[in-house]
């Protein structure tokens, strides 16, 4: 009886036994394959960016990198054989010394040109005063100016409206000779800087013609200023030259009704 | 010897207890911890595949790194290197050849020297010019010459102490009148306009130093907006010196005018007089 127990309990044993599950060898292993697989996993991933992503990517920079550069060469060769190639900017400084060669020398002749014909003593020196391109010298100029056209009448020469007229006439003929003295003056300091500016035309570089030409059109806004006084000074003269006119227009229809009223007493 | 003999018997005489006893025993035992070496032995394993395949993998990273984008980026460091080069032959062309430092400075040198020129000018024309020596005329000159557009208002009653009043209706034709009204009224209007013109000049001189100052001292790139400044100033200037033309040639027509409306006037008086000779020969 104890054996046939004893073969049961061994025989129920075995059964559990084989039946029991497996050791699960702990949770270690499992891990480190998880790792591993997650690192493959990222490295795939990496491989796939680099694939899809960056290469594109760095395709494009490539392409862009090579329009750049024919870009640039473009833009260099625009710059360098059309904008301002070299050969061209010394023609342009060769063609501004020419320039200055050809027609300085011939312009200032015909410009000093002396055409003074007074002959006279006091005509003469009026005349050389007047052209002398000098301005502190407006007392000289009155004193020829008087000796040439006479002096104002005293009071007891001439009526009072007369006196007046002459000695206006007088002073608008001074003040323009001395507007013409300073325009000439102001001539020559305009030539010297228009001689400035070309000089520096025969060495600037092209990209400082742009100071050269502001400053010769500011020169010819200064020159227009000038020719504007001068103009003004015209404008004075010839405004007293028509009152003068009608002045004497004034005083004939006076002498008429003065010669009138005389004749009309003479008849009563 | 006799310990094993009595070993043996007593096994012998109770095997099928050993058996058991064994059998118990095999499955009772907690199952071995496959002890430290099978551990060991396993995780190589699976280290080793790991890092097999991750270097199969990082291989393959590093061989589209060299093969695919080492190309590339080479291309590029090429091209980006071209491009430096090209730069740089760009920029000495500018910096040498379109700005170079000392033409940039010698053209600021320039303006300064038309500045220093145009002063001089404008020292000439500031010399006082007054010649007048009886008190109306000088009245007169000093109102004409002042500059100053204030001044206009009193250039009428000026006028008329040195050149006189419009005479009255009785004491001249009413034609007569009318050539004195018009001609002096161009006379003044002409000396005023004068006034004007002097005081719009200055305007100008001072508004052409302001830029010329600007000038000397702007850079080379924005001097060309100056000198387009410049040009609306000169394109101004000429508007205003023929509204000063206009006003000289309309001084001059009003001047023919009147010439003109003389001889008609002397037509008009020798044909009374002849008129009235005619009537005295019939009487």
């Amino acid at each position: 009886m104890i054996i046939k127990l004893l073969a049961l309990t061994l025989a129920l044993v075995l059964l559990c036994g084989m039946l029991a599950p497996q050791p699960v060898y702990a949770q270690g292993f499992g891990g480190l394959t998880a790792i591993v697989s997650a690192i493959n996993g990222v490295a795939g991933s990496v491989l796939t960016f680099i694939n899809s992503t960056m290469r594109p990517l760095l395709d494009g920079i490539r392409t862009a990198a090579n329009q750049l550069q024919t870009f640039l060469g473009q833009l260099r060769s625009l710059w360098e054989q059309i904008v301002w190639p070299l050969g061209e900017i010394d023609r342009i400084r060769g063609l501004a010394q020419q320039l200055i060669s050809q027609f300085r020398g011939r312009m200032n002749a015909l410009y000093f040109l002396g055409v003074n014909s007074a002959q006279l003593p006091n005509p003469a020196s009026l005349e050389s005063i007047v052209r002398n391109r000098q301005v502190n010298d407006h007392a000289a100029l009155v004193s020829a100016y008087t000796r040439t056209y006479g002096v104002l009448p005293a009071a007891n020469d001439a009526h009072p409206e007369e006196r007046n007229l002459v000695d206006v006439d007088d002073a608008m003929a001074i003040n323009q000779l001395m507007t013409l003295k300073q325009a000439d003056a102001g001539a020559d300091q305009t030539l010297r800087a228009a001689e400035a500016i070309e000089e520096e035309a025969t060495r600037m570089a092209p990209g400082t013609a742009a100071y050269a030409s502001a400053a010769a059109y500011l020169a010819a806004v200064q020159s227009q200023a000038h020719m504007q006084k001068m103009i003004a000074g015209q404008l004075r003269q010839e405004a007293a030259r028509l009152a003068h006119e009608t002045m004497l227009l004034k005083r004939g229809a006076a002498f008429t009704r003065e010669s009138r009223n005389k004749m009309t007493e003479m008849s009563k | 010897m006799p310990t094993l003999t009595t070993i043996w018997n007593l096994l012998r005489a109770n095997k099928l207890r050993v058996i058991a006893l064994l059998l118990l025993v095999v499955l009772l035992v907690p199952p071995p911890a496959n002890a430290q070496i099978g551990f060991l032995t396993t995780l190589i394993n699976l280290v080793s595949s790991g890092l097999g395949s991750l270097n199969n993998v990082m291989t393959s990273v590093n061989n589209a790194l060299r093969t695919v984008i080492g190309p590339i980026l080479e291309g590029i460091g090429s091209t980006m290197n071209a491009v430096q080069q090209i730069m740089n032959a760009i920029f000495d062309f500018q910096r040498n050849v379109v700005y170079p430092e000392a033409a940039i400075n010698r053209a600021r040198g320039l303006v300064g020297q038309v500045m220093g020129i145009y002063g001089n000018i404008r020292g000439i024309w500031a010399t006082v010019v007054r010649s007048a020596t009886l008190p109306s005329p000088r009245s007169l000159e000093t109102i004409i010459l002042s500059k100053n557009p204030a001044q206009i208002g009193s250039v009428g009653a000026s006028f008329s102490s040195v050149y006189t009043p419009l005479p009255p209706a009785t004491e001249a034709h009413s034609w007569q009148r009318d050539l004195i009204d018009s001609s002096d009224a161009a006379s003044q209007a002409a000396m005023k306009r004068a006034i004007a013109i002097d005081a719009i000049a200055d305007q100008e001189l001072e508004a052409a130093e302001q830029m010329l100052s600007a000038l000397a001292s702007t850079a080379p790139g924005t001097a060309e907006m100056i000198g387009a400044q410049a040009g609306a100033w000169l394109v101004r200037s000429n508007a205003y010196t023929q509204q000063a033309m206009a006003e000289l040639m309309r001084l001059r027509a009003v001047e023919l005018a009147g010439q003109g409306a003389r001889i008609k006037e002397a037509a008009r008086f020798t044909r009374q007089t002849r008129n009235k000779l005619t009537e005295l020969n019939r009487r």
